[in-house]
């Protein structure tokens, strides 16, 4: 793909930022922009299997025990391979609430092809069902033994187990919200290890609902059939784009005397979207590079033991022998981590993603 | 899974996915794409300085990146000794490291007892030696450095000695078996040398946190290579880009392997990975994938190079070899496959002598590292020959 054609994705986020509407020609654009990119990402995820699908732009599919994995071109190079893309994808069977439903993988979880270390496990599930049926659905899934349901969020309000407990309240507050949408905490513990695990539920046939809360170009579909969502969407491309920039620049810049936040790690995630989503391949390639053997995998390894012990906190009960031995692990291995060590390697993740939205940033500039 | 055949079908299935558009979709889409070629491009109009704020981005963000590398290095060398740890400069380190772990100090009489010499092929040896040592050339300015950081003068002559001996000793096994087996019948002393090389193929631990390659080092390195490659009993060499053919090459042929077992892998990088075609591997081929060096990003292209290799062979028929790598790379990797690296790095990324900008390709004809062009390190394969006959001419004097 030449030069001109990558800079797209700049041009449709200084659209987006102008709220300039897509014209026709430029969705058709957009659309072949689509199927080039992910002809040039066919077979480069970790087991050469990801193919083009001729009927979604720029979505590459591949066949996984017999069920079909949807992934944009931008995350085509960092997906998981078979072997975590089958653990994540029997926790997505535990998490979701409606089994017809789409869910998909989110966040740093699609970087799993590329990064050893991630904080979380992060889902995404499209309800299709009567949007009215999500909140039971949510609490049946929390009285299952499958997976430990530490919270649920609704609309502002947190509730914990147990759920005979808080279920009117819950109920009461998921009945007032225009935009039916759940997220769910669990604590995962499979193959993959102990893992923060959550799950944003939303209501949506396709764009309307609550769909707005995310985007699909984040998104891998790993079970529960189609994407309901289209990439050959010039305004959602381009305030994707632009929900990254604002993203990076809100993380670099929050909890700057916590020695251990997140935020930093935050903000180098993003910037690894941001650059593979704009085209920078090799300066996403340099982020993978050292964050997949620096010891800021350490650092995210502690956030996440941090993250875990408060989940773990409110579960109602205790943990399971296997989940203790494996929390015990998980302080064993950063036990040697100072916090004088995390506030340097922090302060350096927060320059790399500042760097690198900067870049981006200028090319965004050209078409201010 | 299993890969067998299948990138014959993967061609058919993209070409079905273009196919499914038919010509005149595929027309429409091709000058729709040159529609948002020119649209991107009438609409662009960066700053004037653009070029240069692009320039100065990167290099923050690769010392960032170079800072967390540091980082990383402090931090394992606190676990491993499972403590905290003062944090030394790299400077101190290196030479704390290089005089506890690279100076033969227990070894004095390395070359003499362990390699069975007597005073008479002692002396031969080291007129050898020091033929070696001028013509490495280099190398002699490597070793000054080294003999200002080292307290003893004594200690350096005998690291001197241990670093030829074993450098002459290589080159001569670089050659390949048949000369040294030639030798071998007439000079019992020299079996004993190839004796010892099986114990020698153990890694040597570079030190410190950014630990540099010496030329001697390499030429160690890449003799080890050859004894293990040869000891691996190898059908097929895979070479990597921009970091492997030369070696690859030199390998192959001083290993005897048809030239039409060599397969030089051009497009690794995960981007570009749709002109990876394994298909010329059959399912009992030992294979070696050969590189120079194990940077950081060749470690992740080595993993997703094992994955793919598993679908066709067993593990233990795939090993993965460099002059030199990260002790965390060697870890990895072989918890799929065997590795083989002669030189082993605890902290960050080695700095090898060559240069690593590429130019391989060119030079590959006579040149095992390097290149002319660049003015850092290179082996010239003529030089290996000549270093290796003098040796020979030398022992075989000496016997007669």
């Amino acid at each position: 793909m030449g030069d001109k054609l990558r800079r797209l994705p700049a041009l449709l986020c200084a659209m987006a930022r102008k709220n300039e509407e897509a014209d026709e020609d430029l969705e058709s654009e957009i659309s072949a922009f689509l199927r080039m990119a992910a002809l040039e990402a066919g077979r480069s995820d970790p087991d050469g299997e990801l193919l083009p699908v001729a009927d979604k732009p720029g979505y590459l599919s591949r066949e996984l025990s017999g069920r079909v994995i949807y992934v944009p071109f931008n995350l085509a190079s960092v997906v998981p391979h078979t072997q975590i893309l089958s653990a994540v994808t029997d926790i997505a069977e535990a998490v979701r609430t409606n089994t017809t439903s789409p869910i998909c993988i989110s966040g740093s979880t699609t970087f799993l092809g590329a990064i050893s270390e991630i904080g979380d496990l992060d889902y995404c599930e499209y309800y299709l069902a009567d949007p009215a049926g999500l909140c039971a659905d949510a609490l049946r899934v929390g009285r299952e033994d499958a997976l430990p349901l530490a919270c649920l969020k609704c609309g502002e309000n947190y509730y914990n187990p147990p759920w005979p407990d808080c279920e009117s309240g819950l109920r009461a507050t998921f009945a007032g919200l225009d935009e039916k949408s759940l997220k769910l905490d669990f604590i995962s513990n499979g193959e993959l290890g102990v893992f923060p695990t959550s799950s944003v539920v939303l209501a949506t046939r396709g764009e309307d609902g609550a769909a707005h809360r995310s985007f699909a170009y984040q998104e891998a579909v790993v079970a529960g059939g189609h994407p309901v969502r289209m990439l050959v969407r010039p305004d959602r491309f381009g305030a994707y784009v632009d929900w990254l920039c604002e993203q990076i620049r809100y993380y670099v810049e929050q909890d700057l005397e916590n020695p251990f936040s997140n935020f930093p790690v935050k903000a180098l995630k993003r910037s690894l979207s941001l650059m593979l989503i704009t085209g920078y391949h090799d300066d996403a390639d340099r982020i993978i590079t050292h964050l997949r053997v620096s010891e800021l995998s350490t650092i995210v390894k502690r956030i996440r033991l941090k993250e875990l012990e408060a989940l773990s906190s409110y579960v109602g009960k205790p943990a399971s022998a296997s989940l203790q031995e494996k929390l015990d692990m998980l302080r064993a291995e950063v036990e040697n981590t100072t916090e004088m060590d995390c506030r340097q390697a922090l302060e350096h993740a927060r320059e790399v993603a500042r760097t690198s939205l900067e870049l981006v940033e200028l090319d965004i500039d050209a078409y201010a | 899974m299993t890969l067998s055949g299948t990138p014959v079908k993967r061609r058919d299935k993209v070409r079905e996915n273009f196919g499914e558009l038919g010509a005149d979709e595929l027309d429409k889409m091709l000058f729709r794409l040159e529609s948002a070629g020119k649209r991107a491009s009438d609409n662009y109009a960066p700053a004037k300085d653009v070029d240069q704020k692009r320039v100065e981005l990167r290099e923050r963000q690769a010392k960032a990146l170079e800072s967390i590398g540091k980082l990383s290095s402090r931090m394992r060398a606190r676990s491993a000794v499972g403590a905290p740890v003062v944090y030394a400069p790299d400077s101190e380190a290196a030479t704390v490291g290089l005089v506890s772990k690279h100076l033969p100090v227990d070894d004095s009489h390395f070359i003499e007892n362990e390699l069975f010499l007597d005073a008479a092929e002692n002396a031969v040896w080291h007129n050898a030696l020091l033929k070696v040592g001028a013509l490495i050339g280099d190398d002699f300015d490597t070793l000054d450095e080294t003999a200002q950081a080292v307290p003893k003068p004594e200690i350096f002559d005998v690291y001197m000695r241990h670093v030829f001996a074993k450098a002459s000793r290589d080159t001569v096994r670089l050659i390949g078996y048949s000369a040294s087996r030639a030798v071998a019948d007439a000079m019992p002393y020299y079996t004993k040398i190839i004796e010892h090389d099986a114990a020698a193929l153990e890694p040597v631990f570079l030190a410190g946190s950014f630990p540099r390659l010496t030329p001697t080092s390499a030429v160690e390195g890449l003799a080890k290579l050859y004894c293990y490659c040869d000891a691996f009993s190898v059908d097929r060499v895979i070479s990597l880009e921009s970091g492997g053919s030369n070696v690859s090459r030199f390998l192959s042929k001083e290993l005897e392997i048809n030239g039409k077992k060599i397969h030089h892998l051009s497009h690794i990088h995960p981007k570009r990975r749709g002109d990876l075609d394994l298909a010329f591997i059959g399912n009992d081929d030992r294979i070696v994938i050969v590189l120079d060096h194990v940077s950081l990003k060749q470690e992740w292209q080595l993993e997703q190079l094992q994955r793919r290799l598993l679908d066709r062979v067993s593990a233990q028929n795939i090993c993965i070899m460099a002059v030199s790598g990260r002790a965390e790379s060697y870890e990895r990797l072989s918890a799929v496959t065997p590795v083989y690296f002669p030189h082993l790095s605890v902290g960050h990324d080695v700095t090898p002598p060559w240069d690593t900008k590429g130019e391989y390709v060119r030079n590959r004809t006579n040149h095992v590292f390097g290149n002319e062009a660049s003015g850092h390190f290179q082996i010239a394969r003529q030089f290996v020959k000549s270093v290796t006959d003098s040796i020979l001419t030398m022992l075989h004097r000496a016997h007669t």
